[in-house]
């Protein structure tokens, strides 16, 4: 589904070149649930915005199916990510102003989407996400957990083929998180792809597949036993 | 103390910390405060200008008032017990003002005069005596004038100077004034003048008590206008509560009860007061309200920009009050803020005043004839401090409240947002920006309603031509001509020199151009008998005017029927005269034709030399661009001798020079001055201008006006395009967050400034909608100074709230971008 070959990334600093992103090669494929792991500082967060779409100045290849994101413009990236990417922050990021059916209904207003369907599709989500009967509150009076089912919910609305989450269980209670993750595997199992950033190990063993970051390297995927990165040799 | 001078130096810390923001908030200010104190300065000059009496403050105006609103005058008997009761006045003197004017006859010719009949304590009243002869003899009541003195006549300075020469054997003359022979027994001071502001020269007759005048009977016994002064230690006040008390003894004297019901209350008033017109107090009150709006707009302004900063500083200031500084000094703090920045604006301030008030000063000289200097006076600067004040308290109201009211405890937490507060602050700021476009669209809609007055005027057909044509007024020293022709001796070669400059094309003379407002005469017909052309032929009044023929080549108007005057009229041949066809019109009748006038007798050049209209001219507007044509009589300064009865009132006191010219009048006056200072050292001394400057300002109040609203609306509308600007790069910037998640989910460039132009249309909207109701309802205040147009002309209305919309959004255009260029990666990254 995904294909990333050599992406590189990096930032300018006071000190020169940072780099965040090293040569990562990494094939996704539909329906796969992987888990990216790694110490603080190591890309993760870097990683998931290349694959969002969300980040422009990375070098190296994308391809989307058969589609190649790198030689795409802004715009067409946004489309790309728009048809087919759902994102989940850590920290929610649901708009304070908007109720909980307005916030999931956000994505689907940036869409040519009859109002009729719009409204269906909402109804549906709520439905799905047992949220009905708070579909009129806005996020400050919901739980933690709650708001994040709102996030998900909002991700997952127009039923993007990926979904992406950057620990999306940091700011919850195990209980909470535990929750989450059954809602993810649900959808992965329903054919939506996962890429989820996490530290935890419980989370992790929701996934079929776990990648490691160190430093912007890959430095292992439970996928390829055998894959070993250069920079894991030097450093070792 | 020392707090206080902590507080200063904190406020000074801060205001050099963000320059660019406090050079914002100053120049916002001092635009403001400026406009104001301009205003201030002009209506302090119009209001209190100096009058030429002595200690002219204690002067004062007695008016009876009741049941019809204030009375014109009062009969004698009234003012004699006021005078006999009051301890408030020193003195009260009484005048039967001249509405109409007086003829001062000539043989054929008069010359209009203002000829009140005065008490015999008036002059001593005001603090003048005759420089000349004497004052009028008092009777024994003190007021009245002995019946001896009934047709003596004391003449102003101006009219024994340019109509006697100064003849310094004028006393004991007999003159003729209306036809009736008075005596003159003075002259008065050089710049006296009573009533004062009058256009006319002033000559006084003596107010003579009659036998009707021992009734108080509406119709039979003459009224007068009293004036008086107040004792040293009286105020208006006082000497009005007093003379209400006398007044209720003095009504019930009336027999009538209706005639009492018209006099049972009284107003004292400062005679300064009296002196403005209702129509220039209003315009000076409608200008000043401008400046006012102005004022508050600059308020809403900087505390929108200072509200602005409180947010930023939350959290400094939750900071403060945790380490235990009271609300009340955390308010303080702001409003100490505010007193610097305001004092410092007003420095700024009082500088665009003085710009503004020297820009304005042609106008106040020829609308007002104020020509004192005009640098704020002590009561301008006191006023401003005064403003500067409230401007501290206002201004720092909203964000002192704001900082006090703040809580603390989720300020200093980082992690909880205050999405309420911070919502309740982006209403406040709103509404202030809702505010400051309503307010500007009401100044916008007044001042164009002004500049479309003016573009109206501008367009009104003239019937001559103003361009390239110089006007020079001159004062004839005809004192130098007796026994000489002033025709031959001075007018002659001064035209012939004139006309020989380089790049003259045409001079001419008259006595006075065309909406000139320096001399005028007025022509009467006397016709006997009741027939209805009689009837007609007695209520016309026509413009006089004297002119030498190349006056047509100067001012190139048309002849309706008939000729103007040419080189061929001369002393020596037929007498004409050329009128105009509203003359015509009040002369035969509505429905005449023009041409029937022609070889028709009308007035005498001399005795025996009788003169026969030979041109009509097509209307002009000659005497007020605003007005229709008047009536009009042109005589042919040429056929002029010495030994005409029209001589010395057409050729010996006023002459205006007119220039058609194709070259720069700035060096043509400076050849023009010479040129007439070489034929009559006098002449030098006349005033100079363009026929272009002629009509502007003969368009009076509106132009003024509409110059001021022009930098006032101007002033407010770039305000208020800051303040769009100001709140909608605030809201960008706290909404960095949302518009990266928009971003995320989806949202493209268009999306996200739609986000930020619905922002400012609804601003926009709702200020319109405000504005527009204001502006329909202030308009109206405007109804009397609009010439062509409506207060409530919608295309006005729709043309200013388009630029409004325009300047709003454009206003918007760059925080909008910037929206749209937000980084979502960034934006998210940051809590
Ligand atoms: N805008 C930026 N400018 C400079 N350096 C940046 C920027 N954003 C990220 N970095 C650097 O990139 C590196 C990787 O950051 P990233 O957020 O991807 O880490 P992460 O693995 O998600 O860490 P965490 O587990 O703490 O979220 C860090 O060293 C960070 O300092
Ligand atoms: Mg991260």
């Amino acid at each position: 589904m995904i294909q990333l070959k050599n992406i590189e990334r990096s930032y300018k600093t006071a000190a020169g070149q940072s780099w965040v992103l090293r040569r990562i090669n990494l094939e996704i494929e539909q329906g796969e649930f992987i888990t990216i792991m790694g110490p603080s500082g190591a890309g993760k967060s870097s990683l998931l915005n290349v694959l969002a779409l969300l980040d422009d100045a990375w070098q190296g290849e994308y391809w989307f199916r058969e589609e190649a994101a790198h030689q795409m413009k802004r715009k067409q990236r946004g489309e790309l990510a728009k048809k087919n990417i759902g994102v989940v922050f850590q920290s929610y990021h649901l708009l304070d102003d908007l109720t909980v059916r307005e916030n999931i209904d956000l994505p689907l207003s940036y869409k040519d989407i009859p109002n009729k369907q719009r409204q269906g599709m909402v109804a549906d989500a709520l439905d799905r996400f047992q949220m009905v009967a708070k579909k009129d509150l806005f996020p400050s009076q919901l739980s933690g957990g709650q708001q994040q089912l709102v996030g998900i919910a909002r991700a997952v609305i127009h039923k993007p083929s990926l979904l992406l989450a950057d620990e999306p269980t940091g700011n919850l209670h195990s209980s909470q998180a535990k929750e989450i993750m059954e809602l993810f595997l649900e959808l992965n199992k329903q054919g939506t792809t996962i890429v989820q950033v996490t530290h935890s190990e419980a989370n992790a063993a929701y996934g079929s597949r776990t990648i490691q970051l160190r430093d912007g390297w890959m430095v292992s995927d439970t996928a390829h036993p055998e894959f070993v990165s250069g920079a894991a040799v030097v450093n070792q | 103390m020392t707090r206080l001078a902590q507080h200063l130096r904190y406020a000074l810390r801060q205001i050099k910390k963000s320059l660019a923001f406090s050079a914002l908030v100053i120049g916002t200010l001092a635009l403001g405060l400026g406009a104001t104190a301009a205003m201030f300065t002009i209506v302090d000059r119009v209001m209190l200008r100096p009058l030429p009496y002595e200690k002219a403050d204690q002067l004062v105006t007695i008016h009876e008032t009741g049941r019809r609103g204030q009375l014109n005058g009062s009969p004698f008997l009234d003012i004699q017990q006021w005078i006999e009761r009051s301890h408030t006045l020193d003195e009260i003197a009484f005048y039967s003002p001249d509405n109409h004017g007086a003829f001062l006859n000539g043989k054929t010719a008069s010359i209009q005069v203002a000829a009140p009949g005065i008490s015999a304590n008036l002059f001593p009243t005001l603090g003048v005596q005759p420089v000349m002869g004497r004052d009028f003899s008092t009777s024994a009541n003190r007021m009245g004038v002995l019946p001896d003195d009934k047709n003596s006549i004391i003449l102003s300075d101006v009219v024994w100077r340019n109509i006697y020469g100064g003849d310094r054997n004028i006393l004991g003359r007999t003159i003729s004034l209306n036809g009736e022979p008075y005596v003159v027994i003075g002259v008065m001071p050089r710049g006296f003048t009573f009533p004062f502001g009058g256009a006319k020269p002033v000559v006084w007759r003596a107010a003579v008590l009659g036998k009707n005048d021992a009734v108080r009977k509406k119709h039979v016994s003459p009224w007068y206008a009293a004036i008086g002064r107040l004792k040293a230690n009286a105020t208006v006040a006082s000497a009005q509560t007093e003379l209400q008390g006398i007044q209720s003894e003095v009504a019930k004297l009336y027999t009538d009860p209706y005639e009492r019901e018209d006099v049972s209350t009284i107003q004292v008033q400062s005679y300064a007061d009296s002196l403005l017109g209702t129509d220039l107090k209003k315009l000076l009150a409608i200008l000043l309200g401008a400046a006012a709006l102005l004022w508050l707009i600059a308020c809403v302004n900087v505390t929108n920009l200072l509200l602005a900063r409180s947010t930023n500083r939350e959290r400094e200031v939750a900071l403060c009050a945790a380490l235990g500084a009271g609300r009340g000094r955390l308010a303080l703090q702001f409003f100490t803020e505010g007193l610097v920045l305001s004092a410092i604006a007003a420095f700024f301030g009082l500088a665009i005043a003085r710009i503004t008030v020297t820009f304005f000063s042609h106008a106040l000289v020829t609308r007002f004839n104020i020509h004192t200097d005009l640098t704020p006076n002590l009561s301008v600067v006191l006023a401003l401090s005064g403003l500067t004040l409230l401007t501290a308290v206002i201004s720092s109201l909203l964000p002192a409240t704001a900082a006090a009211r703040a809580s603390i405890q989720p300020l200093l937490n980082q992690q909880s947002s205050q999405a309420g507060t911070a919502k309740s602050k982006h209403r406040t700021r709103s509404l202030l920006v809702v505010t400051e476009i309503a307010l500007s669209l009401t100044l916008l809609v007044g001042c164009s309603l002004l500049l479309r007055t003016i573009y109206q005027l501008r367009h009104v057909p003239l019937g001559f031509r103003t361009d390239h044509v110089i006007v020079a007024n001159m004062t004839v020293p005809s004192y130098k001509f007796t026994g000489r022709d002033i025709q031959t001796e001075l007018y002659q070669p001064l035209l012939e020199r004139v006309q020989h400059l380089p790049g003259v094309k045409s001079a001419a003379l008259m006595t006075e151009v065309p909406l000139g407002k320096t001399f005028s005469m007025v022509f009467t017909l006397m016709p006997q008998g009741n027939t209805a052309a009689a009837v007609r032929q007695r209520n016309l009044s026509a413009q006089f005017r004297a002119v030498t023929p190349e006056m047509q080549q100067v001012f190139r108007f048309r002849m309706r029927a008939g000729r103007f005057f040419n080189e061929h009229d001369t002393a020596a041949s037929q007498a004409v005269v050329v009128v105009n066809s509203a003359f015509v019109k009040a002369f035969l009748g509505d429905d005449e034709d023009p041409a029937k006038i022609l070889g028709h007798q009308m007035l005498s050049y001399a005795k025996d030399r009788p003169a026969i209209v030979i041109g009509v001219l097509d209307d002009q507007h000659q005497v007020s661009v605003a007005e229709q044509s008047q009536p009009e009589i042109e005589i042919c300064i040429p056929q002029l001798t010495p030994t005409s009865s029209l001589y010395q009132s057409a050729e010996g006191i006023k002459m205006d020079i007119a220039v058609r010219a194709q070259r720069n009048p700035a060096t043509l006056i400076l050849e023009l001055r010479r040129v007439m200072q070489e034929v009559s050292p006098e002449l030098a001394a006349g005033n100079f201008s363009t026929m272009d400057q002629i009509v502007e300002d003969s368009y009076g109040s509106q132009q003024f006006a509409a110059r001021i609203l022009e930098v006032f609306a101007g002033c407010a509308l770039l305000l208020c395009i800051a303040g769009i600007y100001g709140l909608l790069s605030y809201l960008v910037a706290q909404r960095t967050k949302e518009l990266g998640v928009r971003i995320a989910l989806g949202a493209e460039r268009k999306n996200i400034m739609w986000l930020v132009f619905r922002q400012a249309a609804w601003m926009l909207l709702a200020g319109l909608g405000i504005g527009l109701t204001l502006a329909y309802f202030s308009s109206v205040l405007l109804r009397g100074f609009l010439f062509g147009v409506q207060p409530q002309d919608p295309w006005i209305m729709a043309s200013v709230s388009i630029l409004l919309i325009v300047s709003g959004l454009a206003a918007c255009a760059l925080p909008a971008r910037r929206a749209a260029k937000v980084d979502p990666m960034v934006a998210l990254r940051y809590e």
